[in-house]
């Protein structure tokens, strides 16, 4: 309903909104300031920018904007571009609630609610892109009820979406 | 056509020998009988005979009369002839005959005499009439020769014998006398009858009598009229047979005509075709002479033909032998072939009889296996769908596990930058 000149003018300064979050995001991790940061950190940077890719996604994306010859850093050129994409075609957003539930009760196989806490590590250490120990050991403080030694996931979620908004 | 004339005719068909069927009942009732049987029965007598003494005598008087003049009839036959009967006749008929036969002939001397004077007369009785003197004489040799012959006659009567033996002399009598017989007989007949029938049948008899010439009357108009019919009927066809007549003459006068026409043209076109023969005749001799020559002339060249074709023959046949022979050979090759082909053919064949069992054989085993494979196969099949199933969970398990990794990535990412950012932000008081 806006006229077109309005529109883009209001799209650039989505754009420059968000390149100003991502460049943000960058420098917090950019040491040296030298518009660079590590390979290892890029995953932290587009996690912090709101996105929940898995580990072949992040993969993938990290092909994208490796050097040709890989130097184990990452520049702001290169991931600039590439992120604001991802942003303003709103990938790798966080799956909703009800999608996050039914995958709790995938691995519910009993369907009574809860998973044990062997029942969660083998899945999360056996199955997808398993956890590493340190990983899994901080899920487990989050996420497993010590009285009852299981978790229950219902409650898991929502308490999860509540500290995301 | 004969029966129509009959009835046309009216006569009476029944027959009068029927007469005598009926006469049995005539005395009784003549009149019903004669009615009922027959219309011709009427002219019959009443009765048979004669119920009167009167009548008997009368008729038995006219008896006497014809049998004495059949004698006398005969008297100057006997007078002529009469030594030849003197045996049956005895003397005193003897001696009265010829004094008979002297008196008759005085009589008749007496009559010459009387017609050489011309004094013959006739009258109405047939007595002749002359002088007085003479008619006298006459009359005395009359009432002689009458009482001569009464004389005779008693005799007769007397000698049945004798009266039968002249009366069988009969043939000689003269014509005059039998006619006369005859008509006495006649007359006896007519009397019998006469006196037979009554007054009252005599009536009936006239009665009948008109109304059968009545009827004969008719008949005879209707044959007058037949007959009339029948003339015209003869006199067109005599015309029509004139009219043929006529018209056969014409016919054969053309035919004539047309023979001699004919005869002149057959003659004329004699001569032309011989003519036309000669004419022929020399032309077909000339061919015949040209055509004698040219089948010489062909025969030489035949003769000619044939020795050429002998040749030729003897040659071919010569060939004929050689390939007869060369086809034998070829026949003995292929029976001596075709034997040996035949064994391998049997071999080949009791070989291929005991493959063919083998074969059952083994498809009977295949069967058995090709049922064993199925099941295994449906088996493996099985298994293969149960593998599968389990990836299809374990897919969607993995990706559920990796959902819920990612989305605790990000979260605990964002956690820990959150309580970072919030001691920072304690510490260095930037901007929020």
């Amino acid at each position: 309903s806006l006229p077109k000149k309005e529109r883009d003018s209001q799209t650039q300064t989505i754009i420059a909104d968000i390149q100003k979050k991502i460049t943000d995001a960058f420098e917090v991790f950019d040491h040296e300031c030298n518009k660079t940061v590590d390979v290892r950190e890029i995953g932290t940077i587009i996690r912090s920018l709101g996105c929940c890719p898995s580990e072949s996604e992040l993969h993938d994306l990290l092909a994208e904007v490796e050097e040709e010859e890989p130097t184990g850093y990452i520049r702001l050129e290169k991931f600039l571009p590439m992120m604001t994409k991802v942003l303003m075609e709103r990938r790798y957003r966080p799956i909703p609630e009800d999608i996050l539930l039914r995958a709790f009760e995938v691995l519910d196989e009993n369907k009574c609610g809860h998973l044990t806490k062997e029942e969660l590590v083998k899945y999360m250490t056996e199955e997808g892109e398993p956890f590493t120990q340190e990983e899994m050991e901080e899920m487990l403080s989050a996420a497993v009820d010590p009285e009852t030694n299981t978790v229950r996931y219902r409650d898991y979620i929502t308490m999860m979406v509540v500290d995301e908004n | 056509m004969a029966t129509k004339v009959a009835t046309m005719l009216q006569l009476p068909y029944e027959s009068t020998d029927s007469s005598s069927k009926s006469s049995v009942g005539h005395s009784q009732t003549p009149k019903k009988s004669a009615i009922k049987t027959s219309p011709l029965k009427l002219l019959d007598p009443g009765r048979s005979k004669l119920t009167t003494v009167e009548t008997k005598r009368i008729v038995s008087v006219l008896d006497e009369a014809i049998f004495k003049v059949e004698l006398i009839s005969l008297i100057s036959h006997i007078t002529e002839f009469l030594d030849d009967l003197s045996t049956i006749l005895g003397s005193e008929l003897m001696g009265t005959l010829k004094e008979h036969e002297r008196l008759s002939n005085n009589m008749e001397a007496l009559l010459t005499q009387l017609q050489r004077e011309g004094l013959k007369q006739e009258d109405g009785r047939g007595d002749l009439v002359g002088t007085e003197e003479q008619i006298r004489h006459l009359q005395l040799h009359q009432q002689a020769v009458k009482s001569s012959i009464r004389n005779i006659l008693r005799l007769f009567q007397a000698d049945p014998l004798a009266s039968q033996a002249v009366r069988d002399e009969a043939y000689a009598r003269d014509l005059s006398f039998e006619i006369f017989i005859k008509g006495l007989s006649e007359f006896r007949g007519f009397l019998l009858e006469k006196l037979l029938t009554s007054p009252l049948e005599e009536q009936e008899k006239v009665q009948f009598m008109e109304e059968i010439s009545l009827r004969d009357k008719k008949n005879t108009e209707t044959i007058a009229a037949l007959e009339a019919e029948l003339a015209t009927a003869i006199q067109s066809r005599d015309n029509e047979i004139m009219k043929m007549n006529a018209a056969i003459r014409d016919l054969k006068s053309h035919l004539l005509h047309l023979e001699k026409s004919s005869e002149s043209h057959i003659q004329r076109t004699k001569q032309e075709a011989e003519k036309l023969q000669k004419g022929e005749l020399r032309i077909s001799q000339a061919k015949c002479a040209k055509i004698q020559q040219d089948i010489h002339q062909l025969r030489a060249q035949l003769n000619v033909l044939i020795i050429d074709n002998r040749d030729s023959e003897l040659a071919l046949r010569k060939k004929k032998y050689k390939v007869e022979m060369e086809i034998e050979n070829w026949i003995q090759k292929y029976d001596a072939d075709m034997g040996e082909k035949q064994t391998e053919f049997e071999e080949v064949d009791a070989v291929y009889t005991e493959e063919k069992a083998q074969l059952a054989e083994l498809k009977e085993k295949y069967a058995v296996l090709e049922q064993e494979y199925s099941q295994i196969k449906e088996e493996r099949k099985r298994s293969q769908e149960k593998k599968e199933r389990a990836e299809r969970e374990l897919a969607i398990m993995v990706r559920a596990a990796t959902h819920i990794q990612a989305f605790w990535k990000g979260y605990l990412v964002r956690s820990l930058l959150k309580s970072k950012r919030k001691k920072k932000g304690k510490g260095k008081k930037s901007k929020k």
